[in-house]
């Protein structure tokens, strides 16, 4: 691979202008009560979403693979209440664990 | 102040998971780079400047599959593109000029901002800047370890370590689930974003998802 600068540059300059974007649309110090109402939901949106994009999804299409089971792990240490570096350990260790005894399949 | 340093306190230990997970995640795209053939130098300075995995693997992917600059921007423009909502958010409790509110505005990740949400609809400026910083610092050290090849990991898949994350994102949405309207509004997203996935470019159903937060206006 040969001059990977300018695309590391473009792609660089994608990631700080998107941060960029709320901060300069945004320059008010209260929002106002409407936009708060939505604003309150978006983490749980965006973060189910997060979820099952990284568990049950492969290149492009909708699948379910060992990590299904790590994050049924975490799920239930989640529960428990146990800490977060255990909790990330376990779903680790449970994926691991599984796809070990299946066999690794090419994703 | 004190009820601030409380809140600090309380989250060291999320502090460290994210520390550790950013860290490993960091690593695992160093070796991939590594891999691909990139020099430490531009690996180094790409996660320093662009700070996002998903948008660093894609291109990393791209290039290796003989694409150029401009798609590698457009796709991370539609992979990234929820950072706008989210900067949005934040944008009230970002204070002083418009160079450094874009400035500290870059300590918004994924784990930092959902992080930093201590009521409904209101983030914690320290909060976020710890977070951030923990995430900023975690992800370009560990891509630095595995892009000079100090790192023992080849296979990061082995090890489980892509469920690594899955599982922070799912620790930071459980207390979002106290509620129905986050019940309803993550069960939405979560739909939204696995329906629209076979359809379109990725990165765009995860923002898409994000329309999921109008059940918010139901009262």
């Amino acid at each position: 691979l040969k001059g990977p600068w300018e695309a590391i540059l473009v792609v660089a300059l994608v990631a700080v202008g998107l941060r960029a974007a709320g901060v300069v649309i945004v320059r008010k110090s209260e929002l106002p009560q409407r936009v708060l109402d939505l604003l309150t939901l978006l983490p749980a949106a965006l973060l189910a979403a997060l979820v099952v994009t990284q568990v049950f999804v492969g290149r492009t299409e909708v699948r379910l693979d060992e990590r299904a089971v790590g994050l049924a792990a975490a799920a239930v240490a989640i529960r428990l209440r146990l800490p977060l570096p255990i909790t990330l350990l376990i779903a680790a260790g449970v994926t691991a664990a599984i796809r070990s005894v299946r066999g690794s399949q090419p994703s | 102040l004190q009820v601030i340093s409380v809140t600090l306190a309380d989250r060291r230990p999320q502090l460290v998971a994210l520390a550790l997970a950013v860290g490993v995640d960091g690593i695992a795209f160093g070796v991939l780079a590594h891999a691909a053939g990139f020099d430490p130098l531009p690996t180094i300075v790409f996660s320093a400047l662009a700070v996002s995995g998903s948008a660093q693997l894609a291109t990393l992917s791209i290039l290796s599959n003989g694409g150029g600059a401009l798609s590698a921007a457009l796709t991370v423009l539609l992979l990234n593109a929820r950072y706008v909502p989210m900067s949005l958010s934040v944008a009230p409790v970002l204070r002083g000029g418009l160079a450094w509110r874009v400035l500290t505005a870059q300590l918004v990740f994924d784990e930092s901002w959902a992080m930093a949400q201590v009521q409904p609809g209101r983030w914690d400026r320290r909060l976020l800047f710890a977070a951030g910083g923990v995430v900023y610092l975690a992800w370009v050290i560990g891509t630095a370890f595995g892009a000079l090849g100090a790192a023992p990991v080849s296979d990061p898949r082995r090890f489980g370590l892509d469920a690594v994350f899955p599982a922070f994102f799912l620790a930071l949405l459980h207390p979002h689930l106290r509620t129905v309207r986050g019940i309803i509004a993550a069960l939405f997203g979560a739909g939204i974003a696995l329906a629209l996935t076979p359809l379109l470019p990725p990165g765009v159903p995860i923002l898409l998802a994000g329309i999921a937060c109008l059940v918010g206006l139901r009262r």
